[in-house]
């Protein structure tokens, strides 16, 4: 039997009572109320602490100010923390600016750094975003840095991420596909960004996951990718370089969203998905470019 | 008053049973119509249609839930109104008068066939949408039994519109395999 749309919305209107009533009585315990209330909560935290520790900080020697030995580090476990990296003893610095407009948006949170490596400055999130780093939770309306060979795991729905370091700034706008790419209906696309900065450039990994994959389960994500799908390195003046499309190989959790509990799953990436994700960079290097060069 | 003194007055054929319905539900099926059809007037006069529909259909029907139950007439007043309009705009009254003419004369309309066919569809919908999760049942209902648009939905729910979409999209897709499992294809 063949319906179309058009029978099929009065069906739907013929649906028990008890649903039509559900939708108009019941309320979504989404959490972010009260997630963002404790995230403003913690963020006028950071911002009393940085004012306090802007006031010691120019209190410094103009050597001292710049000085490297103090380090907070968060490494991925695949990549084992420095042998000399030792936790930071001593209070970030407030960012030389203040905060923007834009930082000051509603759902937007930054933090500053200053120690080692390429640090990071100010970090913001936006939308629904989270960010966590591995392997210790983490906020990213904390100070951070990340040092050679550290990580930083993205992830989440909507907003813009933004990294700012001294001397880059980088960042991931969100992409939306509007039904051209091939791999499903990419409408609302998991990203996953690996972050990793080394002396003279800052690495961004894209991870773009299939939604059907990993959110097609009522009790958590269905997986993750074994690693980035899509790579490009980033360096001032000369933009995105060294774009590498890998094979994808895709890790289901056993019903645990934490990831500890899984098998890996061979995916078969078709080669016509690996040009579509091809097409992708493109517009994300595009994306990326307007961002920057408005 | 409550819904059961409201059915009691339909029953006894006492028409302050329409407007004591207009006070208590007008509002609810205004919302209803314009959602669908975005303009006052003419959700105006299917509001108006429904209450006569209800003060035909009762007795002998009696609603278990009044509300809903308005709430259907309305909304099934408003997609064919809207129908109408649109059917109108493409080919003027003359031909949208024809072709209400002839859909009488289609077959299986309004027979027990078609109707079990209709019952077996929608039971088939109603399984689905209570076999989602309730986040996304109530996304996709207020799509497509309310009409909202994305943003409402998205406000109503503290969620991104993206968000919205994407639950959307999982869960016509999650319709359309349990669709075409009863063998319906859309």
């Amino acid at each position: 039997m063949k319906i179309n749309a058009e029978k099929l919305l009065d069906y739907i209107g013929r649906v028990g009572d008890d649903l039509v009533l559900e939708s108009e009585t019941a309320t979504l315990n989404t959490g972010r109320s009260k997630y963002w209330g404790q995230r403003w909560t913690s963020m006028a935290a950071v911002f009393v602490l940085a004012a306090v520790i802007a006031g010691l900080y120019f209190l410094l020697p103009s050597e001292e100010r710049y000085g490297v030995g103090n380090q907070m580090m968060f490494n991925d476990s695949a990549a084992p923390m420095a042998a000399e990296s030792v936790p930071m003893a001593t209070p970030v610095p407030a960012p030389d600016a203040p905060p923007t407009a834009a930082a000051q948006e509603d759902n937007q949170l930054w933090g500053s750094n200053d120690a080692g490596g390429i640090p990071i400055e100010q970090a913001r999130i936006g939308g629904g975003a989270e960010i966590e780093a591995v392997p210790s939770p983490f906020l990213i309306d904390t100070p951070f840095v990340l040092e050679e060979g550290g990580s930083l795991v993205v992830y989440g729905f909507g907003g813009r991420i933004e990294f700012h370091t001294r001397g880059i700034t980088q960042a991931m706008p969100r992409i939306y596909f509007e039904g051209h790419f091939p791999i499903d209906q990419l409408e609302d696309e998991f990203i996953h960004g690996w972050v990793s900065t080394t002396r003279d450039s800052m690495e961004i990994s894209f991870v773009v996951v299939m939604n059907e994959l990993i959110m097609d389960r009522t009790d958590g994500p269905l997986g993750m990718p074994a690693g980035p799908i899509v790579e490009f390195v980033y360096t001032e003046g000369a933009g995105i370089t060294d774009m590498t499309l890998h094979p994808f190989e895709f890790i289901e959790f056993d019903n645990d969203t934490t990831g500890t509990d899984y098998e890996p799953l061979e995916f078969d990436f078709a080669e016509e998905n690996a040009l579509a994700f091809a097409q992708l960079i493109r517009k994300a290097e595009r994306l990326v470019d307007d961002y920057l060069n408005p | 008053m409550e819904d059961e003194k409201i059915l009691d007055l339909y029953f006894a054929r006492d028409e302050s049973a329409i407007q004591l319905t207009a006070q208590k539900y007008g509002a609810y099926c205004r919302a209803i119509a314009i959602g669908i059809l975005r303009n006052r007037e003419d959700s105006m006069e299917c509001v108006n249609d429904t209450y006569l529909r209800a003060w035909e259909a009762i007795p002998p029907k009696r609603p278990t839930v009044f509300r809903v139950y308005l709430g259907k007439i309305t909304r099934n007043l408003s997609l064919d109104k809207h129908r109408w309009l649109n059917a109108a705009k493409r080919g003027g009254d003359t031909v949208t008068a024809l072709y209400g003419e002839l859909n009488e004369c289609l077959p299986g309309t309004n027979t027990v066939e078609a109707e079990s066919e209709a019952g077996h569809i929608t039971q088939t919908i109603d399984t689905s949408l209570r076999r989602m999760s309730q986040e996304m049942r109530l996304v996709f209902m207020r799509r497509y039994w309310h009409a909202d648009s994305i943003e409402a939905i998205a406000g109503r729910y503290h969620m991104t519109e993206g968000k919205v979409k994407s639950m959307l999209f999982r869960a016509r897709k999650k319709l359309k395999g349990d669709l075409e499992g009863e063998g319906v294809y859309v």
